[in-house]
């Protein structure tokens, strides 16, 4: 009598391992599916006005990442992938500016807060993070306008950045050709990302 | 009279020729990496086992490349070759490309994406199909 109790015992132990295996793996393979949305050809822009000139540049080729379950967001752009209207102002940019040859890049780790990816309607959220620039890093927030269409995700914003801040020197001879503060625009229009 | 009216226009060329010479220092003219002479030449995994050392990004950087290899991945006029090597192409016009294909490509290389482990590069022109 006693063995049957055992028995029945390991039994039962085992199916409750297994359910609760079953259970995980199908909801992990459920959140797995469309758990992160990416932009590879995510759009950064910065603008400086000046009376003297304005400077515009573009990066069209940044990637962003984004956990749709935590709202975490990952941003990795390249330096060199700027396109300004003028070789020269490209030169002194990364040459002079943001050293591109030993900061290659700039990051944004940070958290959309409040997300909610399931929402339909559009959302403005604030995305708190860090921001990497020229080897100094930032806490920012900024505030995002997230709009869902289908199963992509299409966030934008502006955001101010004062070039003091990143350790930017601008010769004394072209300080009144940059601003102190430039406005960067970023729009990033991610789709479902599989591994 | 006539003497006077030739040394103006002698100076107002040279002004022009001075005006014109300081505006293409000033402004010179962008890349055109298409018509440049390549840099280096390595195979697209080679490039991306290269690119991984982060203190290869100053050898490569802005630099151009001939790189060569299998095409991955196809969105619009980016390419992925061998799983590690974006090209962003200027122009795929007149070109057939699918993936499987072996390529050899022309660009400028701007640098290596940690996140997703892939080398970039821009302004890219097809050498070979």
């Amino acid at each position: 009598m006693p063995y049957f109790w055992t028995a029945l015992l390991l039994l039962a132990k085992r199916m409750i391992k297994h359910t609760f295996l079953w259970i995980s793996i199908l909801i992990f393979s459920h959140e797995l599916r469309a758990q992160k949305v990416i932009s590879r050809q995510g759009h950064v822009a910065f603008f400086s006005y000046t009376s003297v000139e304005n400077i515009k540049a573009e990066n069209n080729q940044v990637l962003g990442i984004v956990d749709l379950q935590h709202g975490d967001i990952a941003v990795s752009m390249l330096m060199n992938a700027f396109i300004f209207e003028k070789a020269l102002m490209r030169e002194h940019f990364n040459e002079s500016y943001v050293e591109s040859d030993i900061f290659p890049k700039a990051t944004f780790e940070g958290t959309i807060q409040d997300f909610d990816a399931n929402q339909q309607e559009d959302q403005t959220r604030i995305v708190k993070g860090n921001f990497s620039m020229h080897g100094v890093t930032k806490e920012l927030e900024i505030k995002a306008r997230i709009e869902h269409v289908n199963e992509n995700y299409i966030i934008s914003g502006t955001f101010e950045a004062v070039v003091k801040d990143y350790e930017i020197k601008i010769p004394p001879l072209l300080a009144g050709n940059i601003a102190k503060t430039v406005s960067v625009d970023f729009r990033f229009e991610c789709l479902p990302y599989e591994d | 009279m006539g003497n006077r009216k030739t040394r103006l226009l002698v100076i107002g060329l040279l002004l022009g020729v001075l005006i014109v010479i300081v505006y293409k220092t000033l402004y010179p003219e962008h890349r055109n990496i298409a018509a440049q002479s390549v840099d280096f030449i390595l195979s697209a995994n080679e490039l991306t086992q290269e690119m991984s050392q982060s203190e290869m990004a100053k050898k490569y950087g802005d630099k151009v490349i001939h790189t060569y290899g299998r095409i991955s991945a196809i969105t619009g006029n980016i390419i992925t070759l061998e799983d590690g090597v974006v090209v962003n192409l200027l122009d795929i016009s007149g070109h057939v490309l699918e993936i499987g294909d072996s390529i050899a490509i022309k660009g400028r290389c701007i640098g290596y994406d940690d996140l997703l482990e892939e080398v970039k590069l821009d302004q890219a022109s097809i050498i070979q199909e």
